[in-house]
């Protein structure tokens, strides 16, 4: 899907992650492999350190703790998008459980999407259309995972990359055309549903002891049916040429070959170093990685905490920059959209064990 | 149609000697054969080779005789 919205802008990005540091040294010991396996592993894709919450959370606890820190942002809501793939409860939706929380009046529309990789790309087109309709002023877009507790600690295909956070972003009408502006492309290839996934809980097959039982699988990890499991090689092949052509191609279309920063999903540095390379994006530095090498995969709070460090740490070298947000994975999907990040006047970061 | 630079590197992925590369090689049995090794290989194919193996491909190609046939069935 194509979509181009003239009067929006996202004007707020707030975040919050795990302050205490999880370590890949510390983490070795869990898996299966063996140490000089997971060592140069560790060299290979980067591994250093991730956020997660040491005890299982529920999504909705960790926003409601980022959202109690800026009424500004609660004021005149009449929207609430919750993108996450870590629900409270298959039922009711998290949105439902997150506006009890925050007392919002019941005219509030709220929406739950259940997406990771790509999810903010989704969020925010759903936002934006619901602001273009002329139906709401005021978006509150919360995106991201608890994830770690549902990843088992031996399975080092994805334990060593995952991370939780919890991201708050505003988007609201706008007439200014220097800084409103997202225009891009959303897809998905249900063909390859299942190459990232968590196979047992709902209603395809219901828990059971049988499917909670720790297994060593093909990959030579060791989980249950009840955890994530991500097929690398599908996972690599779909990087490294479905996502690859496209980002080409649509850096050419949308014309942003000459952005000033590239946003990507935060999947791992090994493969945003690839694309990096691939996509003919010379400096390092418009291509951010921190969020993965420092806090780890979150899922689709990636992309936002991404902007987030760079607007905080004043990385940016002019006020309104270019910018391409693009993310890739569940689903499978990806897509991208271009916009002005001058329109963003708040950000805050905040690092908190729950 | 694997060049002394591809087969260098192969052999440094599997980390086995120049006189041992041979099409019976099977990966499974290499004591170096893991995920690691596996995606080490996959880049390496397609950086040399533009192609991209997907991952119902992969599990097919079991041995070096099968690499090799997999990739001149696609013109490399």
């Amino acid at each position: 899907m194509k979509f181009s919205f003239n009067n929006t802008k996202i004007s707020s990005i707030e975040c919050l992650v795990p302050r205490s540091i999880s370590r890949f040294e510390d983490e070795i010991e869990d898996y299966p492999q063996s140490e000089a396996s997971s060592r140069k592993l560790m060299k290979a894709m980067g591994y250093k350190e991730h956020r997660i919450f040491k005890n299982p959370v529920s999504f909705s606890s960790v926003a409601h703790r980022l959202l109690e820190k800026n009424d500004a942002l609660l004021e005149d809501v009449d929207a609430l998008v919750v993108v996450t793939q870590t629900p409270d409860r298959l039922i009711p939706s998290t949105s439902s459980i997150l506006h009890g929380l925050l007392g919002l009046p019941t005219s509030v529309f709220c929406l739950d999407i259940n997406d990771g990789c790509a999810g903010y790309i989704k969020g925010v087109v759903t936002s934006a259309s619901l602001l273009e309709s002329g139906m709401v002023e005021k978006v509150l877009l919360v995106c991201g995972d608890v994830l770690s507790q549902f990843v088992s600690k031996q399975d080092r295909n994805s334990y060593p990359l995952i991370g939780d956070a919890v991201s708050a972003t505003i988007l609201e009408r706008s007439s200014d055309a220097r800084i409103s502006g997202i225009r891009g492309e959303l897809f998905v290839d249900g063909r390859n549903a299942f190459a990232i996934t968590i196979p047992v809980g709902g209603s395809e097959k219901r828990s059971s002891t049988e499917t909670l039982r720790a297994k060593l699988a093909d990959d030579g990890n060791i989980r249950s049916e009840n955890h994530l499991v991500m097929n690398g090689r599908d996972v690599f092949a779909f990087t490294q040429s479905t996502v690859a052509e496209f980002l080409t191609r649509f850096l050419q279309d949308f014309d942003c070959v000459d952005a000033d920063r590239f946003y990507f999903h935060q999947a791992n540095k090994f493969i945003l170093d690839k694309l990096r390379v691939k996509l003919g994006i010379e400096d390092p530095y418009r291509l951010p990685t921190r969020v993965i090498e420092s806090y780890g995969n979150s899922s689709s709070a990636t992309i936002p905490l991404a902007v987030c460090l760079d607007q905080l740490e004043g990385k940016q070298k002019k006020a309104n920059q270019k910018a391409v947000f693009a993310g890739f994975g569940v689903g499978l999907s990806f897509g991208a959209f271009v916009t002005k990040t001058g329109s963003i006047r708040n950000t805050a970061f905040y690092q908190e064990d729950i | 149609m694997f060049d002394a630079l591809i087969i260098d590197e192969f052999c440094e992925i599997l980390e086995i000697e120049k006189h041992e590369f041979s099409d019976q090689i099977v990966f499974q049995d290499l004591d170096a054969w893991d995920s690691l090794a596996e995606l080490s290989l996959l880049m390496a194919i397609e950086e040399h080779f533009g192609l991209v193996i997907s991952g119902d491909d992969l599990s097919k190609v079991k041995t070096i005789g099968d690499l090799k046939g997999y990739l001149s069935e696609r013109g490399a």
